[in-house]
């Protein structure tokens, strides 16, 4: 990572793509998903799809990278490794951000759900998309 | 038992060395949140810092002061007041190469004077920028009126950390001092 050029350190519009279809397969393949947005590990919103509209989804994404980059270092502090996904459940739904270790473009998935998600089922499809987009940025 | 500790919080703009100043300080290894730096525009750093970095160091009279790292960018300002909350006082650094300086400097200072009014300011990267005058901060500084120390510094040197710590405690004794006095007279 750190051998890439200031020039490329954004994603390319290839695995954007990539990450916008993953991220349209999960809203529109599990009942319940309202929302999902791909940002940069720093806080910048990349991609966005949704059944309802949020606003503000720039501060969304700040916010994201931001609770991932704290509770990755607490699990560290307990010699616990890497973040891979962080579920909270409040009252009225679910927010879910899973982290996209693509080796040179690091990226967040934010999903957004009513209660009623199967949260197994999503899970599943969260980390095999992660697993897409990280593999086709290792390529 | 009840642990005395403060806290420091250190602001202000991206890539002026507020991660860097922690780990020059801090006793313990500092807690990092950094992630891939993507916003070259901003600064050409490879990492960045989004959430709280945090250290530890104690002084030579026993007090144990937390150190707490900000994010620079206003993107993350969600973040600052909580931060801020309870500290003694904030270290405010700022990067010289920043286009703008004063105007960047100006607008720190407006927000953060909002959390906590006890303020260093630290101005960084000053052998980077042999261009622009270190005059005008202190130009600035007076004509604004204002009392906050201002120090130039390098953030890879405890020493100049530990300085601006230990001024952030004196302006801070001085204010207490004043304030119990004025309740004296009162």
């Amino acid at each position: 990572m750190l051998s890439i050029p200031v020039q490329k350190r954004t994603a390319p519009t290839q695995l954007l793509q990539l990450a916008k279809g993953e991220a349209h397969n999960i809203l529109m393949n599990t009942r319940g998903v309202d929302f999902v947005m791909i940002c940069s590990s720093d806080g910048f919103e990349l991609a966005t799809v949704s059944h309802k509209n949020y606003h503000n989804t720039t501060k969304l994404a700040a916010v994201s990278s931001s609770i991932l980059a704290m509770v990755t270092a607490f699990l560290k502090e307990i010699q616990l490794t890497g973040c891979n996904n962080i579920t909270l459940d409040a009252d009225n739904g679910k927010a879910i951000l899973t982290a996209i270790p693509a080796v040179h473009h690091p990226m967040i998935m934010v999903t957004l759900s009513n209660k009623e998600v199967l949260l197994g089922q999503l899970l599943y499809s969260l980390k095999k998309a992660s697993q897409i987009i990280a593999e086709a940025d290792g390529e | 038992m009840i642990i005395q500790q403060y806290k420091i919080v250190f602001a202000g703009s991206m890539g002026a060395g507020k991660t860097e100043a922690i780990k020059s300080l801090s006793e313990i290894p500092i807690l990092e949140t950094e992630a891939f730096n993507t916003d070259v525009q901003s600064h050409q750093k490879t990492q960045t810092t989004v959430g709280i970095d945090y250290g530890e160091i104690t002084l030579d009279d026993g007090i144990k002061i937390g150190l707490y790292g900000t994010p620079g960018q206003s993107r993350f300002d969600f973040i600052w007041s909580v931060i801020c909350e309870g500290a003694i006082g904030i270290i405010l650094l700022l990067d010289h190469n920043s286009p703008n300086s004063i105007d960047v400097l100006n607008d720190y200072l407006k927000t953060f004077k909002n959390y906590n009014d006890n303020i260093v300011i630290g101005i960084t990267h000053i052998d980077e920028n042999k261009e622009s005058s270190l005059q005008q901060y202190r130009n600035w500084i007076k004509a604004n009126e204002l009392t906050y120390p201002l120090f130039f510094i390098d953030a890879r040197e405890q020493e100049h950390i530990l300085m601006m710590v230990e001024s952030l405690i004196a302006s801070l004794e001085v204010k207490v001092g004043a304030t119990s006095q004025g309740n004296n007279h009162a």
